[in-house]
Formats: structure tokens, sequence, C-alpha cells
């Protein structure tokens, strides 16, 4: 799922890069978005609730260092998050604000106060899912750049439909006692740094 | 680890308002060229772009739409004005992406504060 999400900005443009920063930046928020739909695919039954909570964690420091690395690092960033932003910016935010909070409203004792009703923590949390996947996508596409042909977005799109409608089918395929969240930490520093490295290694 | 986050989410939100702390210089939201509202300063240096066909930018030499500096009309015309954005960044933007993707140096491609930090710095 990772290596889906990194390969489909290679397709038109490989060699493609904004410098060091820049690219660090957005390999990091690639790295979260490849981790939300890996952690869709891979939440079947049975769950191993811990390493999905953990993992979740992980994923939502990832998505909130994408921010803050491009916040405190470009000065003239922060108008793009003011009123008068372009909306990809303000859905990128709504993602990222989505996320957080239904990571932590999902820790046992707030679920239980909120949702006495098991079905329901169900039914929001998978609805919550899919509105952070779609805002966080439409923010991807949006912004262009790495995804800046027809075709790739296109693809990039069927991806992250593919994650949410054919969920069912995926979670058969992974196993989620066997991913440790640790290692899922890892892969996004070492595929955020491929990234980078790729797109500013001289040719 | 709500505390860690809402201390998270209110030092992103001060950065947004404040600006970074440690990004250097900022730049000042103004009403620059005569804009009806405050815009981003930008920065242009002329120079570096000798070889690029005059035209590509000022198609007011060619197609009779006018004089003066971009600004003139870009920022003060009532039609143009609220294309002002996404014209700039396709023209300036798109054509340091099209050098950057054949390799060539070609200017920002991404980095905000590259652009726009106002013509005092260059």
């Amino acid at each position: 799922m990772f290596a889906a999400v990194y390969a489909m900005t290679f397709i038109a443009t490989p060699s493609l890069g904004a410098g060091w920063f820049w690219d660090i930046g957005n390999g990091i928020g690639f790295a979260a978005f490849g981790g939300l739909l890996f952690l869709t695919v891979s939440s079947g039954r049975p769950l191993n609730v811990r390493s999905h909570q953990r993992t979740g964690y992980i994923l939502l420091f990832i998505a909130m260092a994408h921010a803050f690395w491009f916040l405190l690092g470009d000065a003239a960033l922060s108008q793009y998050l003011k009123p008068g932003a372009p909306g990809y910016m303000w859905l990128g935010l709504f993602s990222l604000a989505l996320l957080a909070a239904m990571i932590t409203v999902a820790l046992p004792t707030d679920r239980q106060r909120l949702y006495p009703d098991h079905s329901k923590f169900h039914y929001w949390h998978r609805l919550m899912a899919k509105s952070t996947i779609a805002a966080a996508t439409y923010h991807i596409l949006a912004s262009g750049f790495y995804l800046n042909n027809g075709y790739q977005k296109a693809l990039f799109a069927g991806l992250a439909l593919f994650a949410l409608i054919g969920r069912p089918a995926l979670t058969r395929l992974f196993h989620p006692a066997a991913t440790s969240p640790f290692s899922v930490l890892l892969l996004c520093i070492v595929m955020t740094l491929l990234f980078a490295a790729a797109r500013n290694a001289p040719l | 680890m709500k505390t860690l986050l809402g201390l998270l989410a209110l030092t992103g939100i001060l950065v947004v308002i404040l600006g970074s702390p440690i990004a250097g210089p900022q730049p000042k939201m103004g009403r620059y060229y005569g804009s009806p509202a405050p815009i981003l300063p930008m920065t242009f240096a002329h120079a570096d772009h000798g070889g690029i066909n005059c035209a590509n930018c000022h198609h007011n030499f060619v197609d009779d739409s006018g004089s003066g500096p971009c600004m003139s009309c870009h920022v003060t015309s009532e039609q143009l004005w609220p294309s002002l954005e996404r014209q700039f960044h396709h023209l300036c933007r798109g054509c340091h992406v099209e050098k950057a993707a054949l390799g060539e140096q070609g200017g920002p491609t991404r980095q905000c504060i590259a652009c726009h930090l106002g013509d005092e710095r260059a």
C-alpha cells in the first residue's frame, strides 16, 4: 500500500523535485496517507486492537509532522491556512483534525462513554476514517505537483477508493497481528527519505 | 496523550497566526500595487529571466491589451483581480516546474517564501 502511493507519484515526472526541504515534507505526507490506507485495509477480524491503536497514533503524529514541517520551515505557508486559503488546504487541515478526533475518541474510556452501543462506535469510526481518507485524497490531488497528470490523479483516486470499497476483500489478505507499529514508523521514515533522495539526487 | 495533542494543536494555531519562529523573515500581507485586498508580496528578479522570450510574460507587447507592468492590470482590474493567484502561479510556477521536469535550473517550484518575500530581499 505504501509502495503503491509513492509509485504513483513517480509515473509521469519521476525526477521532478522541489528541493530537499519540500520533498521531505511531502514525503512525510505521503507516508501518513499510505499509512492510513494500510490501517484501513489491515483492520480485519480478528483485530489486534493494541497494534491498531498504536499504529493510529504513530500515523497521527506523522501527519502532524507533515503540517508542522511546512508551517515551521516556510514563513509564507501559514497564509495558506488562513481565511481565503484554497479549499484543498482547508480539507487537509480538516482531515488532520478528523484523524485526531477519531483516534482520541476511540480510546476505551471515551469510547464506552460516547458509544454505549459498540455497533454505533464501529459505524462512526468507519465513517470518520472514510471521511479522513476522502479529504486527504482531495488535498493531495488538488495540490498537484507530483500528481499533475489526469491519469495519475485517476489512478491515485482509484487506489484510495479501492482501499475504502475493497476493504472487506483486502482485510483477508493482511494479518493485523503481524503488523508492528514500529515497523510502520520505520517504513514511513525509509520511504520518505527514498522519495526525497530520488527527486533530488543528481542525474 | 490528549494533553499533548491539545498542546500541539495550540502550537499549530499560534504558528499560523504569529508566523514561524524559526523560518526567518516573515512576509507581510499588504495592499501591494494598489490591490483591493491584502496580498502577499512578490519577488521578481527580472535579470534572472533574460533568456526567456519577453512575450511569454509580457503578452501585452503582442496582443495590444494594455501597457505598463503586469500588476497595473492584474491587480487593479476588477475582471483580472480574482484570478491573480491562479494566473501567476500558473505562469511563474508552471514555467519553473516545466524546466525542473526537464532537469534544467528554473527557479522555485514549490517553496512559497522563495517568491513571496518582496523585492527588497533581491
